[in-house]
């Protein structure tokens, strides 16, 4: 830790909860930030300073849905690699999926991990427990031993639960404790790997149609409304998904959302190369599908974009489609895939970062974060002209299990600060070309 | 004419003149396979290499016929025999096979998209023996040389398949390659069986087999697995032939010389009736016959040999 002040200057601070969006400075000192100027900052003698040549400076990034597969399954990730690569991402904090094994549904196994991420000297931990005890979805977890051990919401994993009646009770429970409880809906008698349509029928790959995600988003949401309790629906796909939400809010139902990077960048198509990479939970969509995604952003029915960062080892990926695991490793290249659609004109910069940052943490309920004299010195500059390819040299995810691998990404974290700390600095040499 | 075929994925993308020379070759193939002395010397000191993963009895035999009577040296690595069993990764798999050195690798396998990606690790030209629910090439080739035998053109030509599509390589292939080939394709089967985008392919879909058959030239009837049962796809066998079984009075319903076929293994008395299976319109023997001249033709050009042989 540094002993004086240090001033982040010529920088373009960015926090839309604050409607700050303008060139400017930030000084931090003990862990936290202890001075914002909007314009010309002059630092004293003593001070360090960071000359950020007009990157963006963001507080807070929060990714709400990231796997770090330890302990349990240290050959795809562990928590350290995981947070190192959250924090190459810009990602300050990173919500741990709860799917581990031990699953994360007791405080001895929350101890566990929180104390593999207090040497990891990278993004912060945030523990999401496990709704129900091995995400089996039979009996509940212990929601208040969960929350007092410091998990600041509920999941119930990769699967969604398939009964209504314990559900609603569920999400009552956890409501009792304060905790949003996030789930990735999908009808379990209607699973498949591909997008139902043209590419199921091309292909030859079993389907699953759009509806199967706009049925349990309807229950869920009709739950929510129900039981008042503060629902989250993760890595939503489908124009039919967002819709339902659209209106949901608009009566008032306490529910929030968020998509994937994937989903808003690639579609069902992509999938004629049989490339295991591309296998994912919900399979890639239509082309409708992903505008109507992209409209859901700009339009504020989304909170947030997630990482849904599932880092496998090369072996679970060197099968077939069908037999290859699911999930991409994804948390260092979802601020790039974000920041494209600023660049196609699809999003303005306040809303991108917003959805990075503010969002999500509105969603789990977190107060303070932004750029504000008093918090945690959490912040991200981002170069978004910085191009750089992701590869088996430059990850520092232990997955390299992308599609992205190889080619060029626009676009970055260029330093990322956690209390105080500098624990994520893009070097120039690796920049591309 | 010339043509160059570097590896036999599918149908989808195949153009016309591909297709023609392929079914032209194995016509030429086919008188070989007349004569007395079968064999010929055109590959020899080829190796090819059948990777069955998924049991087949017809399809790789079929194949091995082909191969011994191009004078090929063949190999067989079965799943049995191999150690995908034992849980290794598809692509230490074909690790091993490229160890081997083949020049051309003869792919069946469970999994769509299988011999794709073999492509990226084999130096070697792949042919698709069929792979899960994708495609069977050389059956809608083998298929489409019975067509073109008996009706002199496959262009106009009126197709009907019946049955299980979603589930069907063999329906994929053909449709690809008939409506490239200028075929008029109509397709039935129970709706939990067709998927949903099969009309932009180029077919006309219904639900009933009688519209399907009506005036057809060809009549291709497709097997129903009995598993498809437990997923609620079709109450039962007597409803299924009740509806969809190819009978001796449906069979009126189409020109009065349709040829009628099936892919094998047949299930009598449930998607086509025994006295129709052993009928004068059927022609599902040729088929098998066919099938050994088809891929007679498809290891010949993937060997490079395209240009002499077309031309002969």
């Amino acid at each position: 830790m540094s002993a004086g002040r240090t001033w982040l200057v010529g920088g373009h601070l960015v926090d839309f909860e604050r409607g700050i969006d303008g060139a400017g400075a930030v000084a931090v000192e003990g862990g936290r930030i202890v001075e914002v100027v909007l314009g010309p900052a002059t630092p004293g003698p003593d001070d360090a300073v960071e000359e950020l040549d007009g990157a963006w400076l963001v507080a807070g990034m929060t990714d709400l849905r990231c796997a770090l597969r330890e302990p349990g399954y240290e050959e795809k990730e562990t928590v350290s690699s995981g947070l190192r690569a959250a924090a190459a991402g810009g990602f300050t904090q990173v919500c741990a999926t709860p799917d581990t094994q031990p699953v994360v549904d007791r405080a001895a196994v929350v101890a566990e991990v929180l104390a593999l991420a207090k040497d990891a000297r990278a993004a912060r931990l945030l523990p999401v427990g496990a709704a129900t005890l091995g995400l089996r979805h039979e009996t509940l977890a212990p929601v208040g031993e969960l929350h007092a051990s410091g998990c600041v919401a509920l999941s119930t994993g990769e699967h969604p639960v398939g009964s209504a009646g314990f559900m609603r009770r569920l999400l009552e429970y956890a409501d009792g404790f304060g905790l949003t409880v996030l789930t990735a809906p999908a009808e379990p008698t209607m699973t498949g790997i591909c997008d139902e349509g043209t590419w199921s029928t091309r292909l030859g790959l079993p389907e699953t149609p759009a509806a199967a995600e706009a049925i349990a988003v309807s229950r869920d949401l009709l739950l929510a409304e129900l039981t008042g309790a503060r629902l989250h629906l993760q890595r939503l796909s489908t124009a039919a998904a967002v819709e339902l939400v659209r209106q949901a809010k608009a009566r008032g139902v306490p529910v929030t959302c968020d998509v994937t990077p994937h989903h808003l960048h690639l579609g069902a198509s992509a999938l004629a190369t049989y490339d295991p990479n591309l296998k994912v939970r919900p399979p890639l969509r239509s082309e409708a599908d992903r505008r109507a995604l992209r409209e859901a952003l700009a339009d504020g029915t989304v909170d947030a974009v997630a990482s849904d960062h599932q880092p496998q080892h090369l072996e679970d990926k060197s099968q077939e489609f069908e037999r290859a695991a699911t999930g991409m490793s994804s948390v260092e290249t979802a601020l790039s895939l974000v920041l494209a659609l600023v660049a196609e004109g699809e999003l303005t910069r306040a809303r991108a970062m917003a959805l990075l940052s503010t969002g999500p943490r509105r969603v789990l309920g977190l107060g303070g974060g932004g750029l504000t004299v008093g918090e945690a010195a959490d912040l991200t500059a981002i170069d978004p002209g910085h191009t750089w390819i992701p590869s088996a040299g430059t990850l520092l995810s232990r997955g390299h299990n992308t599609p992205w691998l190889g080619q060029a990404l626009r676009g970055r974290a260029i330093l990322t600060m956690v209390g105080g700390d500098v624990v994520w600095r893009a070097s120039g040499e690796e920049q591309a070309e | 004419m010339t043509v160059q075929l570097t590896h036999l994925l599918g149908m989808d993308g195949v153009d016309r003149e591909t297709i023609t020379a392929i079914l032209d070759l194995a016509d030429h193939f086919k008188r070989v396979n007349q004569r007395k002395v079968k064999k010929v010397p055109a590959l020899r000191g080829v190796m090819v290499l059948n990777f069955f993963v998924e049991a087949s009895t017809r399809t790789r035999t079929s194949f091995e016929i082909a191969e011994k009577r191009l004078s090929a040296d063949t190999l067989n690595f079965s799943a049995s025999t191999s150690s995908l069993s034992k849980g290794e990764t598809l692509v230490d798999t074909a690790r091993t096979l490229q160890a081997m050195a083949p020049d051309i690798v003869v792919v069946r396998h469970q999994g769509a998209g299988v011999p794709l990606l073999l492509t990226r690790s084999i130096d070697a030209a792949i042919v698709n023996a069929g792979d899960g629910w994708h495609e069977h090439p050389t059956q809608a080739l083998l298929d489409m040389l019975t067509m073109r035998e008996h009706k002199g053109r496959l262009a106009g030509l009126r197709v009907a398949i019946v049955g299980d599509i979603t589930h069907s390589r063999v329906a994929r292939s053909n449709i690809y390659a008939l409506v490239t080939m200028g075929a008029e394709v109509s397709v039935a089967g129970p709706r939990t069986m067709v998927p949903p985008a099969l009309e932009e392919l180029g077919v006309r879909v219904h639900h009933r087999i009688e519209p399907a058959i009506e005036g057809a030239d060809v009549v291709m009837m497709l097997r129903i697995q009995k598993e498809r049962m437990a997923g609620g796809l079709y109450p039962d066998d007597r409803e299924y032939f009740r509806y969809f079984g190819l009978t001796r009075e449906r069979l009126r319903l189409a020109a009065s010389d349709a040829i009628v076929m099936h892919p094998g293994p047949m299930n009598r008395g449930v998607e086509i009736a025994p006295e129709v299976a052993d009928g004068e319109h059927a022609v599902i023997l040729e088929q098998v016959a066919n099938g050994v001249a088809v891929r007679m033709a498809v290891l010949y050009l993937v060997a490079g040999g395209g240009r002499e042989a077309v031309e002969a």
